[in-house]
């Protein structure tokens, strides 16, 4: 069972360390996830998700609980993530032809499941912020109110964002895939 | 509603949340590892190996230092002198670990308590 955020911030206050070591356990997967989406490679986002604890563990002090812990952890492995895309080149694992599959470079990725390549393809054509917004309302199923903590803007612009870019992901599927 | 919206919204329904990555096997287990080698592996590892006679001297070096502090203190207001052990154990219990961290972090410096080896 996961330690809750009450669990995890009870901790802080006697034990930084234990406190570490139980957010990890509680957030790992869920983070690991989130910056797999946007960066795709699986050894890239180790890279990032890495840092990102890293960053997480150093400022985990001076945690002044003015967002939940989720809110907070998902804003500095997004941030990472944004700044690793920044940085890089971006791979375009997910556009690779047919022919091409048997050369790509990322292994750990399922070409043959063509509805969640599409989807994927979908999410990766999106401007940044819808891109980021989706995935964080579609797949973490975050509240609109956490989505604009972690993405930097209004609760009602997250909304407005979420709701745009469902409906390009829909009409690019539409156009693309015949369900 | 329309034909096509109503593909729309099926699709995505149909699709769900299904992703095309896949992680190899024990993957989390060694990121997890790996994290913490990097976070409180890194704070709580020494800087550098220390044998325990090093850190023996070391901490001798503050009860002595301590010691004569706490010596002089009695000298001057008259109270009974504490021993350097006594001097020793009150000055720990009043200090926090990060305290004792910087205490050792500082005597580590100190060439002449570094010289005292097994």
């Amino acid at each position: 069972m996961p330690h809750t955020e009450k669990e995890i911030l009870d901790t802080l206050r006697s034990d930084t360390d234990a406190a570490f070591a139980m957010l990890l356990e509680r957030f790992q997967e869920p983070i690991y996830w989130h910056v797999r989406r946007l960066v795709v490679s699986h050894h890239d986002t180790e890279d990032v998700v890495q840092e990102a604890f890293v960053r997480v563990y150093r400022g985990l002090p001076r945690f002044g609980q003015h967002s939940s812990l989720s809110t907070w952890v998902y804003r500095i492995a997004t941030n990472e993530a944004l700044r690793w895309l920044k940085r890089r080149k971006v791979r375009d694992f997910l556009f690779v032809d047919a022919g091409q599959q048997a050369t790509a470079q990322e292994p750990y990725i399922d070409y043959g499941n063509l509805e969640a390549i599409a989807l994927q393809r979908a999410i990766a054509a999106l401007p940044p912020k819808q891109r980021l917004v989706f995935n964080l309302c579609y797949y973490d199923e975050l509240d609109y109110e956490q989505v604009a903590a972690i993405v930097g803007c209004k609760p009602s612009a997250a909304k407005a964002n979420y709701h745009l870019a469902k409906k390009s992901v829909k009409e690019f599927l539409t156009a693309n895939l015949n369900l | 509603m329309r034909e096509r919206d109503m593909k729309q919204t099926d699709i995505l329904e149909k699709i769900g949340k299904q992703l095309p990555y896949t992680i190899p096997e024990g993957s989390q287990e060694g990121l997890q590892q790996r994290i913490l080698a990097a976070t409180i592996g890194q704070r709580t590892a020494p800087t550098a190996p220390r044998s325990r006679g090093r850190k023996v001297a070391l901490w001798s070096g503050g009860a002595v230092a301590v010691a004569a502090a706490a010596t002089a203190l009695a000298l001057v207001v008259g109270t009974p002198k504490p021993t350097a052990a006594e001097a020793f154990d009150q000055m720990l219990a009043q200090l926090t670990d990060e305290q004792c961290n910087a205490l050792v972090a500082s005597y580590s410096n100190d060439i002449f308590l570094w010289s005292i080896e097994e």
